[in-house]
């Protein structure tokens, strides 16, 4: 039995005791966990630079902004271009031939200075663009009526800054015509990860800020642009599409695949096309879709239950036919009616496999739901998915994946501990996560505070207990699979869920 | 008894039938934009509540450029923002349309991105690049390979959604990339010491962006589409002022969801058309400088490469008649 193998960590077709089966159940989870700790915090990653104080040049084909992180390389090249362009500058002006700026030119050059003055306090939040503000900052640096506090200035900056000051001074109120100096951009040290290995730390804290984020304020329009819904809404939303869709399936699916089961004039009717129409990729119909049901969340939902129901009708066919066939002969020796037999005997009687089917079918229409939000108007977390993972935002990413991985495996656990309680006469093959999570941590209590004996004890009362839901179960009698021309998937999920 | 019944129902059916007639007459315009610079700037009339103020009643839908111009054809929308090329190609395998406002010429921001150490076009005989096939990349590269005397079977195309090639750009699975902005930059800068080779700034006037809309949506509702071609010339006049510039930026780049130092720059290769520049334009005229003429070389293109089978009819793709009146000419 189940104890007395428990001793050993390998036993062929042996059950591990709870304690061992927990503890790798755990490890299952913690050891990608781990994996994914060891790449991203791992010696081997080399020093990249965020840009600090950044800077504009002809010289450059791209446009690097505070917070991007750059290459040594790049870094220096960047570096080197805005050097040249400050000496190209003041060699005009010692050959007394100034070169000429435009005004926005100019302040533009200015602005550079916007983050380290907003981080040391000198500029509020939301200043980037008020020039005024920004050129009293710089003319008070170079009087040194500032001093740095938390993000020091390079004294080369500073140097810069005096240099510019003067200028600015000269025009007075104007904005002086001649070029100004470039700050030389500064930045911080950082690990050179790659932008998709997002360390774990990161994500749970971009997880928390997503779900506890309260709604932006609307625009004057009224527009719902790309940044203005939080994570939980989008969640919301991809909730509505999925259950939306998968409901529609079953609805349609349901009475096509009890008729189909129960009649062979149906299932000679339906099943052919079914299974055929099963294997067309419902993707491939999306601007169908788009065209019948509109832009909005018509085509979404359509698309998880075009994605769905072909293999619904099909499985739900297949278990209704393998009801147990002397129920049906009980029922007719009874004198009941073909209505009858099909409302008091087969409904009934295939109601648990039937739960269990849609129960599956419920994490297959999961898959659907990313290529169905991306349909028409993006929405929910798809949208997130794919806008911040063009934009290489993973950090935003991830916790969406998440989300959704999560909510499927919940929402499938949750269905199978319910029903355990819908279905009580039903022997479970499969426990469920939750209800062996409970389980686990009910026996662990019970070892924590009772004798080593208390354990067996209760192991023993729970297999009376299962043995008695055996004696109750319809279907103990349930003959050997024929074989049939259903396809090999259908007749797998089949065969896996309903062992003896 | 039953005549009256009957009588009743069709009352009230045609009574539904009319009010929905008047429903799509009252339904807003719907309009299909993308990320392209030259488009996301309708955004600043949206913003600001223009289309209000002029009496039309639009609807801006944003959406991904290849998917916008699939809910076009698929009749989702009225109108449609796309590059001239596009539209023939949208029209000779989904849905005609025609243009009524031309918003820029790309000028630099489409580009061909290629790996460090690749200098020129030439340099890409015998390698790879990512675009997306039959639009207006493909177009670019193609335009580029011939100013360069090359062949087409000289770079081995891999058709890829322009908005991901950034991504396969930087996973060096590829030698080159053909996109525009922001997709373009973005691909620059994550790849370090990547170049653009080959840009629309070499070739002005081959790719022009338009609003190109429903022939029948121009016939029926014309006075509004009249409207919005309005608002787009308040649009162009606001954006000239480098006063009111960090309030288009901020609207622009809000849009995309990138800062607006990021975006300025993206502008100095998109040229917005003033309204009187967009006149010189919209003359018939062979050459980049006519949309006339850029269609047709573009039509060409489309032709000899096998993008669609016959020669389109350019004329019926063109109407600056909307554009001229909204100058009052």
């Amino acid at each position: 039995m189940a104890t007395s193998s428990g001793r050993h960590w390998f036993g062929v077709r042996k059950d591990l005791d709870q304690q061992r089966s927990s503890l790798l159940m755990a490890l299952s989870f913690l050891l990608p966990l781990l994996i994914w700790c060891i790449a991203s915090y791992g010696p081997w990653w080399e020093v990249a630079h965020q840009v600090q104080i950044s800077a504009e040049s002809p010289r450059l084909q791209s446009i690097y902004i505070v917070g991007n992180r750059l290459e040594p390389g790049t870094w220096e090249e960047f570096q080197n271009a805005i050097k040249l362009d400050n000496e190209e500058i003041l060699k005009a002006k010692e050959s007394r031939t100034p070169l000429e700026s435009s005004t926005r030119q100019n302040k533009k050059v200015l602005r550079q200075i916007y983050q380290p003055a907003m981080i040391n306090g000198w500029l509020a939040r939301g200043q980037e663009t008020d020039d005024e503000a920004i050129r009293q900052v710089w003319l008070k640096l170079a009087a040194g009526e500032l001093t740095a506090g938390r993000q020091e200035i390079s004294s080369e900056n500073l140097e810069i800054v005096k240099e510019n000051a003067k200028l600015l001074q000269a025009s007075g109120a104007e904005w002086p015509t001649q070029s100004l100096l470039k700050l030389l951009p500064e930045a911080s040290e950082e690990v050179a990860r790659p932008v998709y290995l997002v360390p774990p730390d990161v994500v749970a804290t971009s997880f928390w800020k997503g779900i506890t984020a309260t709604k932006p304020e609307a625009t004057e329009s009224g527009d719902e642009g790309a940044m203005k819904k939080t994570l939980l809404e989008r969640y919301a939303e991809s909730w509505r599409t999925i259950v939306l869709g998968f409901l529609l399936a079953i609805v349609i699916a349901v009475p096509l695949g009890l008729l189909a089961g129960t009649y062979d004039f149906f299932s000679k009717l339906f099943e052919p096309f079914v299974n055929f129409f099963s294997y067309m990729p419902a993707p491939a119909f999306g601007v169908v879709l788009m065209a019948i049901f509109g832009l909005d969340s018509g085509p979404k939902i359509m698309l998880v239950c075009l994605g769905t129901l072909p293999g619904a009708v099909l499985m739900l066919a297949k278990t209704t036919r393998r009801l147990d066939g002397a129920l049906l002969e009980a029922a007719q020796t009874l004198g009941a009616n073909q209505r009858q037999m099909l409302a008091n005997v087969v409904v009934p009687g295939v109601l648990p496999n039937l739960y269990n089917d849609l129960r599956l079918l419920f994490g297959t229409a999961w898959t659907w739901l990313v290529i169905a939000e991306l349909l028409g108007f993006k929405s929910g977390l798809a949208e997130v998915i794919d806008t911040h993972g063009r934009r290489f935002q993973f950090e935003i990413v991830y916790p969406a994946i998440l989300m959704i991985g999560l909510s499927g495996f919940i929402m499938d656990q949750l269905l199978g501990f319910l029903g355990r309680f819908f279905f009580p006469w039903v022997d479970q093959p499969a426990q469920g996560f939750l209800a062996s999570i409970s389980s686990k941590i009910a026996g662990g209590l019970r070892r924590l505070t009772a004798t080593k004996e208390a354990a067996p004890t209760a192991t023993a009362a729970i297999e009376a207990e299962e043995a008695a839901k055996a004696a109750l179960t319809l279907q103990s009698t349930e003959p050997p699979e024929e074989p049939e021309e259903e396809s090999e998937a259908t007749l797998g999920a089949v065969a896996k869920k309903s062992e003896p | 008894m039953l005549k009256r019944y009957l009588l009743k129902v069709g009352l009230t059916m045609s009574l539904a039938l009319a009010c929905s007639a008047f429903h799509a007459m009252g339904a807003p315009l719907k309009i299909g934009y993308s990320d392209w610079p030259g488009w996301v700037a309708w955004e600043i009339g949206i913003k600001k509540g223009w289309f209000k103020e002029a009496g039309v009643e639009v609807e801006f839908v944003w959406m991904d450029y290849v998917k916008s111009m699939e809910a076009y054809a698929a009749g989702q929308l009225d109108g449609v923002t796309m590059t001239n090329g596009d539209a023939l190609v949208t029209g000779a395998t989904g849905k005609p349309s025609v243009a009524i406002v031309i918003n820029d010429f790309s000028n630099g921001n489409d580009m061909i991105v290629a790996k460090p150490g690749i200098e020129s076009l030439k340099d890409m005989k015998g390698k790879t690049i990512a675009l997306e096939e039959g639009f207006v990349e493909h177009l670019l590269l193609l335009k580029g390979l011939e100013l360069n005397g090359m062949a087409e079977g000289d770079i081995t195309i891999k058709n890829t959604p322009t908005n991901s090639t950034p991504q396969v750009f930087a996973s060096g699975e590829v030698d080159a990339i053909g996109a525009w902005q922001p997709n373009s930059g973005q691909a620059l800068k994550l790849v370090a010491g990547s170049k653009a080779i080959f840009t629309s700034k070499d070739v002005p006037g081959l790719i022009y962006d338009a609003l190109y809309v429903d022939r029948d949506s121009l016939k029926s509702r014309r006075e509004e589409w009249l409207k919005v071609a309005k608002v787009w010339n308040k649009i162009v006049e606001y954006m000239a002022d480098d006063d009111n510039l960090d309030d288009a930026l901020e609207i622009l780049a809000g849009r995309v969801g990138v800062t607006p130092a990021e975006y300025e720059p993206l502008l100095a290769g998109t040229k917005l058309l003033s309204a009187e520049e967009a006149l010189k334009v919209w003359e018939k005229a062979d050459g980049l400088g006519s949309i006339y003429g850029s269609s047709k070389v573009v039509d060409d293109f489309n032709v000899k490469f096998g993008v669609y089978a016959k020669p389109a009819d350019i004329a019926a793709y063109i109407d600056p008649s909307i554009a001229k009146e909204a100058l009052g000419k």
